[in-house]
């Protein structure tokens, strides 16, 4: 099975320069666990929930005054979206990471996850705009 | 409000879904993809013992190509159980899921299992309710 297959798409993506609260509410809205972060268009890092939890919310740090750049993981480990699946669970064990964005002819097409592979199916993200 | 003056029990995920730990992982993958939820706690006669998560599912099975309708939940869940009272602060809570590198943690309410408090919980500040599917 390829990848396009099961992921998850579209993937949310923001630019590094957005605040974390910004992202907060994408997660809630969108029932996501991570928001690609883009510089100048290109996907740069993953801002995922456990660099919030413990980066920003824990510390008790204001998420209107931190931008998405200082708290993101990079550099963004990326699958292609026909790769195997099992290619891609086997970057998320080595890694110890859930997710991994899908590349597509150079464009960000979606998000892999752990559950997409544990269910078998893709999932649609709905965007919301605010 | 800060996360030091919020309860676990004020964001959890409830109630907490669980199997007795003879039961397949078919059955265990069958509830977490119904229920939306990435965890199920495991049960021997009725006590929790252990947690099995969906990436135990895929790197221990799916990957392994091994039969999910052959392989107890026992064999691949992760034993034993690290709980927290409902009543811990969420600080807490965050500061437990990151120093052990979980997602997730079973919330303990007078010796009962109560729900499941996750890294989504904290970020989000909202507790889900989960539908429980009998089949």
């Amino acid at each position: 099975m390829k990848v396009k297959e099961i992921m998850s798409f579209p993937a949310i993506a923001e630019d590094e320069d957005v605040p974390v609260a910004k992202i907060i509410k994408h997660m809630e809205l969108s029932r996501i666990g991570s928001v690609v972060i883009t510089k100048a268009g290109k996907p740069a890092g993953m801002a995922v929930d456990q660099d919030i939890a413990a980066k920003v919310i824990l510390k008790d740090i204001n998420p209107d005054e931190m931008k998405a750049k200082e708290i993101m993981s990079s550099p963004v480990i990326t699958v292609e979206a026909d790769a195997s699946v099992e290619d891609a669970s086997g970057i998320m064990a080595r890694k110890g990471i859930r997710r991994l964005p899908v590349i597509e002819n150079g464009e960000l097409a979606g998000i892999i996850s752990i559950r997409n592979i544990l269910t078998g199916k893709p999932e649609h993200v709905r965007e919301y705009l605010f | 409000m800060a996360a030091g003056l919020l309860e676990v029990k004020d964001v959890m995920t409830y109630p907490a879904i669980t199997e007795d730990e003879d039961a397949s992982v078919a059955e265990i993958a069958k509830c977490m993809k119904m229920s939306g939820m990435g965890s199920v706690v495991i049960t021997k006669e009725d006590k929790h013992v252990g947690i099995v998560t969906d990436r135990d599912i895929v790197t221990k099975v799916i990957m392994k190509d091994r039969n999910p309708g052959e392989v107890k939940a026992k064999e691949i869940m992760s034993s034993p159980l690290m709980t927290i009272e409902s009543d811990a602060s969420l600080g807490r809570a965050g500061k437990v899921l990151i120093e052990k590198g979980i997602r997730r943690l079973p919330v303990i309410e007078n010796g009962e299992l109560v729900g499941i408090v996750s890294l989504r919980n904290i970020v989000t500040r909202e507790p889900l309710h989960v539908r429980k599917y009998l089949f």
